[in-house]
């Protein structure tokens, strides 16, 4: 292993999950494993969620090629990617076996150049939350990767992208929630609040005084409600 | 058997490994502190204090001398603990006996057994030091070796805490707004007389609401009710 290698599962460990949204925390995971993985020369992920939330779907690229290669495989619902969805396990295309295995996709991914996709899968508690496509497409030398330790940077990648899912299930829920708290029939009670003060009297006859302000305007009881938060506002 | 280098890595890769879920901030703070003892030689006791609203705490320790040693440190306002949160350097007192830094945090603490101890802060970024894992030792010193091992700790722990932090708060917030959903009607009209004593906005005064319920530790519901019931003396004057 590298020393580069280790830096990368390293920073894995590192990050903050509430910094940015899901898409950005995808997004710093593969860009380490182009930086930090022999061999990579673009690295794709797609993240699902179990709970059906779209919030926690996410998809990141390294670049046009990589993702590319994703939609493609996407497209032709072929590929390691594909298969590592379906099945929860590590799945290689090489230029040995590819054609057999895909013979849709093989073709057009050696046309674009592609020399071997390892497909491997995002697992937390048990769980799988996605894939972790490694590409290449090397002028000369390519080697093979290391299996062993693709997979550890994967199993370590899998705890910061299933702690920002966690996180940004707590984010849409406070996003509904503030949602429905500002919704209208609130500004009726508020109202009922700013007249206490304002008028210097009882919630009882904060109540009474809006309904007969609703009458005299000749509107809604919302519509007096937020006129009265507008005297204050 | 497996080599002590492998058994850290181990370690290290729990730490790394605690995954934010339905789990209270001192339970993930707990498995940080277990970690500790387990990966550190001289240690026999680990906590985590945070510092929070002006505030420490001891949020978790692997047994209750973390939490005596602490209040030690708390009520003399000295020790490594309070020098690592100030400074966000790593504090180490191989012999305690020996150690004349501490006047007033070592003679009780010495009482309860401990021989030598070690603080590392936990610095989130350029947030400062949002806590000090804390570390004693009833037996053997920490020695630099000891502290090297805590040095590696240190960014992976900081993360965790600062991951279950962030979490706990949301978790905190979505429990204070279901609340509020439920009793909309009390809150509403609270929030309508804080408008208009402050003139200031409804996302404004629900703000000032939940600030008011933490510090005071009263439920948002019930402060709420005695804002409408009685404004001058909820609010002052």
């Amino acid at each position: 292993v590298t020393p580069t290698g280790e830096l990368g599962i390293a920073e894995l460990a590192e990050i903050l999950v509430y910094e940015r949204p899901l898409n950005g925390t995808a997004q710093h995971v593969v860009d380490l494993a182009l930086e930090s993985l022999a061999y990579c020369d673009g690295v794709g992920m797609k993240l699902v969620d179990r709970e059906g939330q779209s919030a926690q779907r996410a998809h990141a690229t390294t670049g046009t090629r990589s993702s590319d290669l994703d939609a493609l495989q996407e497209a032709l619902d072929e590929g390691p990617c594909v298969e590592c969805l379906r099945t929860g396990e590590l799945h290689l295309l090489d230029p040995v076996t590819a054609d057999e295995r895909w013979p849709d996709f093989a073709p057009l991914a050696r046309r674009a150049g592609l020399t071997a996709c390892l497909a491997l899968p995002l697992v937390a508690r048990g769980e799988l939350i996605g894939v972790l496509n490694l590409y290449a497409w090397p002028t000369v030398g390519f080697a093979g990767w290391d299996r062993q330790h693709c997979s550890s940077f994967a199993r370590h990648a899998s705890i910061p992208l299933a702690s920002a899912q966690a996180y940004g299930r707590t984010q849409v829920l406070l996003a509904e929630l503030r949602a429905r708290i500002s919704a209208t029939d609130d500004v009726v009670h508020q109202a009922h609040g700013v007249l206490m003060v304002t008028r210097n009297t009882s919630l009882d006859a904060a109540i009474i005084r809006l309904t007969e302000l609703a009458r005299t305007q000749g509107g809604t009881i919302e519509d007096a409600a937020q006129s009265v938060l507008d005297s204050v506002a | 058997m497996e080599e002590p280098h492998d058994a850290l890595e181990n370690e290290l890769n729990d730490l790394a490994g605690l995954l934010l879920a339905n789990e209270s901030l001192e339970a993930m703070l707990g498995h940080v502190a277990h970690i500790a003892v387990r990966a550190i030689p001289a240690c026999d006791a680990a906590g985590v204090t945070l510092f929070e609203r002006d505030q420490l705490t001891t949020a978790a320790a692997s047994g209750p001398l973390v939490q005596r040693v602490d209040q030690h440190q708390y009520a003399t306002d000295e020790g490594p603990c309070l020098e690592s949160l100030r400074t966000g350097e790593v504090r180490r007192s191989p012999s305690l006996k020996a150690d004349t830094r501490w006047p007033k945090f070592r003679p009780p603490t010495l009482d309860e057994g401990v021989v030598s101890c070690l603080s590392l802060p936990l610095v989130i970024g350029n947030h400062g030091t949002a806590g000090v894992l804390n570390l004693y030792s009833e037996n053997r010193p920490f020695e630099e070796a000891d502290e090297d091992i805590g040095r590696r700790f240190m960014a992976p722990a900081s993360v965790a805490v600062a991951n279950a932090r962030a979490y706990a708060k949301a978790q905190a917030v979505i429990e204070q707004l279901q609340e509020a959903l439920q009793s909309r009607d009390v809150i509403g009209q609270a929030k309508g007389i804080i408008e208009a004593r402050e003139g200031c906005g409804p996302d404004e005064a629900f703000e000032r609401l939940r600030d008011m319920s933490q510090h005071r530790n009263v439920k948002l519901r019930d402060l709420a009710k005695s804002v409408v019931e009685s404004p001058e003396e909820t609010l002052g004057g």
